[in-house]
């Protein structure tokens, strides 16, 4: 992992997306800003503990590919 | 064969617990501290998760306090921990936060996990749920020393400062293989390995963040006959200061 310019904060984000039950999809709950992925895991399950996800993941914001543009 | 735990106020298994309540609860109340004051909204959130966390563990212990002294305990009103002196003040900064975590924390949950399968059927359900739970606190405390050992910046040598501070009370929590109380909880089968096997395994998880801080100023190396065991107070589980 590269040095942060600023080791306590933090510049990358990541999109959370969840689901509570096994039959729906995977939707956005909110965003994280993380530079590491074990502290990006930590706030998501923290900040993100209002259900009982059964499923929880992070995208990193910066692999996403914009297909239309508003 | 596993032999029934003797319980009393005199008992090695009540001193285990009571060192596993005290510690959890300062380490909460440490946490818990840091709420306000994080260094992002994010870590501040998880400091009181974790605080949240650690607190309430101590408080699954303290109703065991009764089986062995025929009452009930609050942590408010105790004048006498069985804590380790590095939780006695708070914390002076997120490296003190993230030197506890990454060693108070873990050394805590190392005995966790000698407890999966404990004689002791309250102390074994415990550990399960504690364990499960502690997962977050690691990733938190492996996150946080990734990001302060990277590069070469003075938060760095802030975090050796911290770790050096409360490496060697940690290491010593666990004891020794020669503890007749370490003994009697390992015959008993209240914990699956001793001290000196569980100070292993704790060392085997932490040595590979603790490595980018070695320098010539601080070594987490040790030699476990070297280290202050004459200053150590066995029945409280803590390091007298030397003054």
């Amino acid at each position: 992992m590269t040095a942060p310019s600023n080791p306590l904060h933090d510049s990358r984000l990541w999109e959370v997306y969840a689901r509570r039950k096994y039959d729906e999809p995977l939707y956005q709950v909110g965003t994280v800003a993380a530079d590491d992925p074990d502290l990006g895991t930590v706030y998501a399950r923290t900040i993100f503990n209002e259900f009982p996800w059964i499923e929880m993941i992070l995208v990193p914001r910066d692999s996403t590919v914009q297909v239309i543009r508003p | 064969m596993t032999i029934t735990p003797a319980v009393g106020a005199d008992s090695a298994l009540f001193s285990l617990i009571r060192k596993l309540a005290d510690n959890k609860y300062w380490l909460g109340r440490r946490y818990a501290e840091w709420c306000t004051a994080a260094p992002s909204l994010e870590s501040a959130v998880a400091a009181a998760a974790m605080a949240q966390d650690e607190i309430g563990h101590a408080r699954s212990h303290y109703p065991l306090f009764r089986q062995f002294l025929g009452e009930d305990v609050e942590p408010e009103t105790q004048d006498l921990f069985h804590s380790m002196a590095c939780l006695d003040l708070p914390f002076g900064g997120w490296c003190d936060f993230v030197a506890a975590n990454l060693l108070v924390d873990t050394a805590l949950t190392t005995v966790y996990l000698a407890a999966l399968n404990s004689s002791y059927d309250d102390l074994r359900n415990r550990a399960r749920r504690i364990t499960g739970e502690e997962e977050v606190h690691w990733l938190h405390a492996r996150g946080w020393v990734r990001r302060l050992t990277a590069g070469n910046n003075p938060v760095r040598d802030a975090l050796v400062q911290s770790a050096s501070r409360v490496w060697p009370e940690v290491v010593m929590w666990f004891g020794r293989d020669s503890d007749a109380d370490a003994a009697e909880l390992l015959d008993a089968g209240v914990l699956s390995k001793g001290p000196n096997e569980q100070r292993a395994g704790f060392l085997g998880q932490v040595e590979p963040l603790l490595q980018p801080l070695e320098s010539e100023a601080w070594s987490f190396s040790i030699e476990i006959d070297c280290l202050p065991w004459g200053r150590w107070d066995s029945e409280r589980g803590r390091l007298v200061s030397s003054r």
